[in-house]
């Protein structure tokens, strides 16, 4: 007997089969296959199927009231006052992110592979009492989802997923970092710094009377010798000393007040009372805030760099995150 | 504690840790260096030149005793902060501390007022490679049952690995060292060492290549908050904390390295179990490349059960000149003042038994155990203990054996397990944990801290500028002073011409360098024609910040310490000020009530001069009485202890008459010696 010759798709002759049958008698004739038919049809089932388990994996719950609580009781603790309303939707908000992350992190089944959480699984067992045959310990605790359960397990996968969202570290050409010193460059300025030389009164019966009369002879004469004081420990001249130098000698008050009258290089100031004192002051110079060097900064400016563009990409990240998810209240 | 915050705090820990971990390895015991902007550290760092510059110096106030997350006691009483954390704080930023919740979110916070200029953060070096096994999973000793241990149970943990690896007996340090059976016990240094715990493998060498993780990091946030601009904001130095306590009988120093050119490992107790072998192990690293400085300072002593300053080697035998010298060369300064009580003077003996300053913050136990047993491990604290006798005892060793291995300049540090840098004042005491109370899961009810402990204290340096080469040269030169927490600014000199009106003078530093010696140095010989030595100290009150009231001044004092052939003698003299000013506080509302002097200043000649006997002279600046911490604390919670059976338990000890309820917080200057053979 004979064998009948089939196509390869299986389903019988293929009328017209040879060289005269054009590429779109073709088409048509594969699209009537009904091997096809079961291939697309079982495609798109998978296809939906995998689309439903991952909406329905990407639900997570609104926080609980008791939850909510203790969000804003530890706020509290910690800043003490009064928790305001946007604040604590922001806790809220803050809470549902990491309920995303930690969803997140089980869909891409990121604890399978971490030796943290499987060790904390295996340790959760022991706690719990539970008797598995040997080798069958995260097994078993995988089946019972213990996971969700364990707090160390949760604040892992988050930091993980953070890290995830963050992206690579990244490195900056040199003219970014640059030009970020020159978008901040406020910040990256040396302090004002004063030189000066004072007339020391010491706190005794008398004293604002006799700094008044030697300030109205300084003033008359600024470019004279300093009237003579009462000693002072840490003598006359006073060579760049920014606020904080000046608050460890004289005290926060007297710095304070010494920066804001400062003017020029000359000026006479006073009297100022410190914890000691008064004092009559003549500025010898002033250094106003200067551009630090930037290679002086640019440790700072490179680690603050990186941190912000890994803060702009989790940003970036998680928003089209929260997209994805729905919460369930 | 239940089970579950016990796992959330290791778990927490383990967190920060591997968020720490760094894993650089490095193949050799050559010492290494951090990078720096140029080869030699040293010279690069030694040229620099700050913009506050100041040949006559200016003070800066500093912490030298700081504990973060890689210290054993510190985390596993939940502090999480690493040594970065710590560097920020100090140079003024605020920061959250224990406890924590589920989420990591620290529950109190704290903030300087006044920024420090300098702090060297001192982790106890010793289970830096264990601890760091036990939180990281990579490690395949993870699963070892000590660590299984450590994980389930910290606090125990603690207890455990501490007497385990630190707490040995060691047999060479006691008078039965001779006894054949203490030698060849098999814990106890038979081989010169202290075993590590079992999964550290052959020599504790898998703890050894673990702990390079921590030791790498702590070097990171040094050299990363070191401002090495001519700005000169804030100095952080590379240290750590050699933590030997036999018997938990104290002989803790603090190692502080001048550069970041350090040891590839820091030289722990284990592998060193005496001072001795530490200074000569330093020594010979050090020496392995250009650049490598390093001094130990040595604190609770109070806490030493009489070890501290045993003048005996490790073989038991009476120090020799050389042994001495090295003491004196590695070992410059002395910590006199921390939370954990001072070690100035008990006042059991001599002129002390009427120095009734020295009852301040004094501790009833005399080892680190002494909260702990029921008491069962310690004993009354011993006046050997205490630096005053110790530079009495240095003079006479002096003479003896012609090296004084006890001449200490004074310093005051915190020793914070918090990772809090300089947080020092008795307002808003957080406690500090380590051998204290902590804050582990929640913040206790009652004192934040144990009774007996205060706040601690500050180092301060007279340096030309702020950068590490200047502030370790006046560490080596001893030209510094300690405070018990306040800040006030104090300047002594000692020499054979200084003008008895120098306190009139407008030149007192540059008459003080011209005509004598500052603190911490020696006076040159005595004249031929014979003369007193004088003694000239300055002291400007505290003029405080924010929080931190500035304290008025009471009195100055001159403590002289002398040896003769009668033995060993103290004479404490009040030099400027009054003891009898009527200052005092209100104890309803902790305010300072009565007169006080914002500045002191005296010269004061030796009466009793005797050129053939050497003799010490320090300086004390006492403030007026204020609130103590726990004070302040009780007084906030509304106790009253009219009726003490009304007060919470927890609050029992604001009614204990054994701890006052008021301080004079002081400052200790580092003396100047007198011998007759200089």
């Amino acid at each position: 007997m004979k064998s009948k010759r089939t196509s390869p798709l299986g389903a019988g002759s293929l009328p017209g089969t040879g060289t005269h049958a054009g590429p779109r008698a073709t088409a048509r004739r594969l699209w009537q296959q009904p091997l096809l038919h079961f291939l697309l049809l079982g495609s798109l089932l998978f296809f939906v199927s995998a689309l439903w388990r991952d909406w329905a994996q990407r639900l997570v719950d609104y926080p609980e009231p008791q939850r909510i609580e203790q969000l804003q009781r530890d706020w509290l603790a910690q800043h003490g006052g009064k928790l305001e309303a946007a604040q604590r939707e922001a806790l809220i908000r803050q809470e549902i992110d990491e309920r995303i992350l930690f969803a997140e992190a089980l869909r891409l089944r990121l604890h399978l592979g971490d030796p943290v959480v499987l060790r904390r699984l295996h340790q959760d067992l022991e706690f719990l009492g539970i008797r598995t045959p040997p080798g069958e310990e995260i097994r078993t605790a995988l089946d019972m989802q213990l996971y969700h359960g364990d707090e160390l397990i949760r604040r892992r996968l988050v930091e993980r997923m953070r890290s995830i969202g963050s992206g690579p570290l990244p490195e900056p050409t040199e003219s970014a970092l640059r030009e970020r010193m020159q978008a901040q460059r406020e910040r990256w300025m040396s302090a004002p710094r004063i030189s000066f030389e004072q007339c020391f009164l010491r706190h005794e019966s008398g004293v604002a009377e006799r700094a008044a009369a030697l300030l109205k002879s300084l003033r008359q004469n600024p470019a004279g010798p300093l009237p003579q004081g009462d000693p002072f420990l840490h003598g006359e001249l006073f060579q760049r000393l920014d606020e904080a130098q000046l608050s460890k000698r004289f005290g926060a008050a007297f710095s304070r007040q010494l920066l804001a009258e400062t003017r020029h290089r000359g000026d006479i100031i006073g009297p100022l009372a410190s914890p000691y004192g008064l004092h009559l002051l003549r500025v010898v110079d002033h250094d106003p805030p200067r551009p630090l060097p930037f290679e002086h900064v640019r440790p700072q400016l490179l680690r603050e760099w990186q941190q912000d563009m890994a803060q702009a990409h989790l940003r970036q990240w998680m928003a089209a995150l929260r997209l994805r998810y729905r919460v369930r209240r | 504690m239940p089970t579950d915050q016990i796992q959330r705090r290791a778990g927490l820990l383990a967190a920060a840790l591997l968020l720490c971990a760094c894993g650089a390895n490095q193949s050799n015991l050559s010492p290494q260096t951090t990078p720096t902007p140029d080869a030699n550290p040293l010279q690069s760092d030694a040229a620099r030149r700050c913009q506050d510059y100041n040949p006559l110096k200016n003070p800066y106030f500093g912490d030298l005793h700081v504990h973060t997350i890689y210290s054993l006691d510190a985390n596993t009483q939940g502090t999480i902060i690493p040594p970065h954390d710590a560097y920020r704080f100090a140079r003024g930023e605020k920061l959250g501390i224990q406890p924590y919740n589920a989420e990591g979110v620290a529950l109190r916070e704290a903030q300087l007022a006044r920024p420090l200029d300098f702090a060297a953060v001192t982790d106890h070096a010793e289970l830096f490679g264990e601890v760091e096994i036990c939180t990281n999973p990579d490690y395949l000793e993870y699963n070892a049952p000590e660590c299984q241990f450590y994980r389930r149970s910290p606090s125990n943990a603690f207890i455990f690995f501490n007497l385990a690896a630190v707490g040995l007996f060691d047999a060479s340090q006691t008078p039965a060292s001779d006894q054949p059976f203490a030698n060849q016990a098999p814990l106890v240094g038979s081989d010169g060492s202290i075993p590590r715990l079992p999964y550290c493998g052959p020599n504790g060498a898998t703890c050894l290549e673990a702990a390079k993780t921590p030791w790498q990091d702590i070097q990171m946030a040094a050299e990363a908050h070191y401002d090495q601009s001519s700005e000169c904001r804030f100095t952080s130095f590379v240290a750590y904390e050699w933590t030997g306590a036999p018997m938990s009988n104290n002989l803790h120093r603090n190692v502080i390295f001048r550069s970041g050119v350090v040891p590839e490992l820091p030289p722990a107790y284990q592998e060193h179990p005496e001072p001795e072998n530490l200074w000569a192990v330093l020594d010979e690293l050090c020496k392995l490349e250009e650049g490598c400085d390093v001094l130990t300072i040595p604190h609770n002593s109070n806490l030493s059960a009489g070890l501290m300053f045993q003048a005996t080697d490790k073989n038991g035998d009476p120090y020799d000149q050389t042994v001495a010298q090295a003491r004196q060369d590695n070992e410059p300064l002395a910590e006199i003042y921390q939370h954990k009580g001072q070690s100035e003077c008990l006042g059991t003996s001599g002129a002390g038994m009427q120095d009734e300053l020295c009852g301040f913050e004094l501790l009833p136990y005399n080892n680190l155990t002494g909260d702990r047993f029921g008491g069962l491990n310690t004993g009354p604290a011993l006046e050997q203990d205490f630096l005053r006798e110790a530079l009495k005892e240095g003079l006479r060793l002096q003479g003896e054996i012609g090296a004084n291995p006890f001449k200490y300049g004074l310093i005051g540090s915190s020793d914070t397990h918090l990772g809090t840098p300089g947080l020092v004042n008795e307002e808003g005491f957080p406690g500090h944990g380590g051998a204290g109370a902590a804050a582990t899961d929640e913040v206790p009810p009652g004192l934040t801290d144990l009774i007996e402990y205060s706040p601690g204290g500050l180092a301060v340096v007279w340096a030309e500028q702020n950068t590490r080469s200047a502030l370790f040269e006046a560490l080596r030169r001893r030209e510094v002073y300690g405070t018990s927490g306040s800040r006030p600014i104090v300047r002594s000199f000692g020499g054979w011409d200084l003008p008895t009106d120098l306190c009139d003078s407008a030149k007192f530093v540059e008459t003080g360098y011209a005509s004598g010696v500052p603190m911490g140095g020696d006076l040159p010989p005595a004249p031929e024609a014979g003369g007193r030595p004088k003694m000239a100290i300055w002291a400007l009150a505290d003029p405080g910040a924010g929080n931190e009231a500035g304290g008025a001044l009471q009195r100055l004092q001159i403590i002289k310490g002398w040896t003769d052939s009668d033995g060993k003698h103290e004479l404490v003299y009040d030099i400027a000020g009054n003891a009898d000013n009527g200052a005092d506080v209100d104890l309803s509302n902790c305010e300072p009530v009565g007169p006080g002097f914002n500045q002191l200043c005296g010269v004061w000649e030796d009466p009793d001069f005797d050129p053939g006997e050497a003799a010490f002279y320090y300086g004390r600046v006492v403030e007026n009485p204020s609130c103590r911490w726990s004070t302040r604390q009780c007084l906030k919670a509304g106790i009253s202890c009219e009726d003490p059976d009304a007060v919470p338990e927890e609050w029992a000890n604001c009614c204990n008459t054994d701890y006052p309820k008021t301080v004079q917080e002081r400052a200790w200057t580092s003396p100047i010696w007198y011998s007759p053979q200089s």
